[in-house]
């Protein structure tokens, strides 16, 4: 009886964190490049319950009655890292990559260093010094074609466009190539916050022929807004589930202590 | 369950700073020389739901660990600087710019501004000047000043590359210059309002020859009725599905809450 109602409570609260990340999800419905999380609930694992109440030869012989599951339980959160849908803009500095792969960008933490992080959103601009940022403030890095090194783009006041072989051209001449890495597994990144993946070992895929870099287009999140509310409404009813069956074995436990345990 | 709130609150908050930038966009559809602002989103952190009381798998590090976002906010408003239409007026006190850059004015206070666009007319003193009195800056030359330059409502020219004739019974004498000033950089310039704009505090203003003044016309806004219509429809929407996030956390709130009658 008192399991019981642990069982319903671990109910509740995974359905609650299940809340947590669908409200997530809706919250990033226009956040460009934003890729919406799932998460998965797990059961706990079963136990055998057996009871001792038949009698044989005068002792009492266990019974196994079958295998309970108790509760469920938050397994993970996976990432959905299908492509979002394509934006037409006015503006130069966005870009959109078409099928895998993460622009790199590099921020400088307060003591000096350096880290890259890599970002599906393209919506770039130029800084009061000429280098192409991203929203939060942080360096895009790209192929200097001149140098063959990576390095924060300079764009200057140029005119920016890019051709077919993803070369960005400014004013015209080629300079840059902008620096692409994909990851062999994507359940190993980790998200960071300004549609950020933090992700170790990238494999450079700047120069690879499947890339397809556009330019006046942004990649907008990829939340499925109907299936989304769909979910909140699974999880809340599935929530007032659990409360239901906590209240019914409340009532139960009440009866038990109050009328069966009554002496008249 | 108050994270889901709080969650819920970031993304209508993010919303409405985004529907405060499409309403100042809207607003100055008219407004000549405006330049229309763009406000996007990024996610906020992540925290593990490894917490106290949560049910969750041994797996707390690795692959697909289990994390929740913890919302949304509004980025800083990038300003669009693509050219709006010119629009001829054929009046000579209207100056604008074909190509990018400034034109400098100055205020009552001697503060160097900048401007797009602007209806310039001759006062009492034969100064150039806005609705706002504030003076178009011309750099003079051959010793003249606005005090000796003679201008009236109709004598003066402005040509593509800035040069500034007076014509009178003597034929056309070139008294200076309107230069044209640009920086580096989307964010270089900061909207004042009325039509004048500041550079940042870390942006270098040089003087550019590669745009042209165009005498006689003004530039529009580059507000666009129909992509700010579309985004105040999905904004409007996004705001709408925070607050219905919202209710039902609020209502399985009430549901923890009536476990006990």
């Amino acid at each position: 009886m008192i399991r019981g109602i642990y069982t319903a409570v671990s109910g509740m609260i995974t359905q609650e964190a299940k809340q947590e990340v669908i409200t997530n999800n809706l919250a990033n419905v226009q956040t460009a490049g934003f890729k919406a999380d799932n998460m998965v609930v797990k059961k706990f694992d079963d136990v055998l319950i057996e009871n001792c109440d038949k009698l044989e030869n005068g002792k009492n012989k266990p019974t196994i009655i079958g295998s309970l599951s108790r509760g469920s339980k938050i397994d993970g959160t996976y990432t959905n890292y299908n492509q979002g849908d394509f934006e037409n803009t006015n503006s130069t500095t966005d870009f959109a990559i078409t099928g895998k792969g993460f622009f790199t960008v590099q921020r400088t933490d307060a003591s000096g260093n350096t880290k890259n992080y890599y970002t599906r959103d393209g919506h770039f601009h130029v800084d009061n010094k000429g280098y192409l940022r991203t929203d939060s403030g942080d360096l895009v890095l790209g192929l200097n074609l001149k140098t063959n090194k990576e390095e924060p783009m300079q764009m200057g006041q140029s005119e920016v466009g890019v051709d077919s072989n993803n070369n960005i051209t400014l004013d015209g001449t080629k300079a840059y190539r902008l620096s692409v890495n994909d990851f062999s597994d994507y359940g190993k990144l980790k998200k960071q916050g300004n549609n950020q993946f933090e992700g170790d070992n990238p494999t450079n895929i700047t120069n690879s022929k499947g890339l397809a870099i556009s330019q006046r287009v942004l990649e907008k999140s990829n939340v499925d807004v109907t299936g989304e509310v769909v979910s909140m409404m699974t999880v809340m009813r599935s929530y007032e589930s659990s409360q239901k069956v906590i209240q019914s074995l409340d009532e139960t436990l009440e009866k038990v202590v109050n009328e069966v345990g009554t002496v008249r | 369950m108050l994270r889901t709130i709080r969650t819920s609150v970031t993304a209508m908050q993010a919303a409405s700073s985004k529907m405060d930038q499409i309403s100042l966009n809207i607003s100055n559809l008219g407004t000549s020389g405006y330049k229309r602002g763009a406000v996007e989103f990024k996610d906020l952190v992540y925290e593990t739901m490894n917490r106290k009381g949560y049910p969750v798998s041994a797996n707390t590090t690795g692959a697909n660990m289990s994390t929740n976002g913890t919302g949304v906010v509004s980025t800083t408003s990038i300003m669009d600087n693509t050219e709006g239409e010119l629009e001829l007026t054929g009046y000579k006190s209207d100056i604008s710019i074909s190509g990018r850059g400034y034109i400098r004015v100055k205020d009552g206070n001697n503060n160097t501004l900048y401007a797009r666009v602007g209806s310039f007319a001759v006062d009492a003193k034969g100064r150039l000047t806005d609705s706002n009195q504030n003076i178009l800056d011309i750099r003079f030359e051959n010793g003249k000043t606005y005090d000796n330059a003679n201008f009236t409502q109709d004598n003066y020219t402005i040509k593509e590359d800035g040069q500034v004739l007076i014509s009178d019974k003597n034929g056309n004498t070139t008294v200076g210059h309107l230069d044209i000033y640009d920086a580096i950089g989307d964010n270089a310039f900061r909207y004042l309002g009325g039509g004048l704009y500041a550079p940042a505090s870390d942006a270098t203003v040089y003087r550019t020859t590669s745009s042209k003044i165009v005498q006689g016309s003004v530039e529009s806004s580059n507000v666009a009725m129909e992509q700010e219509e579309a985004d105040m429809i999905t904004t409007q929407r996004a705001f709408q599905l925070a607050s219905k996030s919202l209710q039902t956390a609020d209502e399985m709130l009430g549901m923890a809450n009536n476990l006990r009658k």
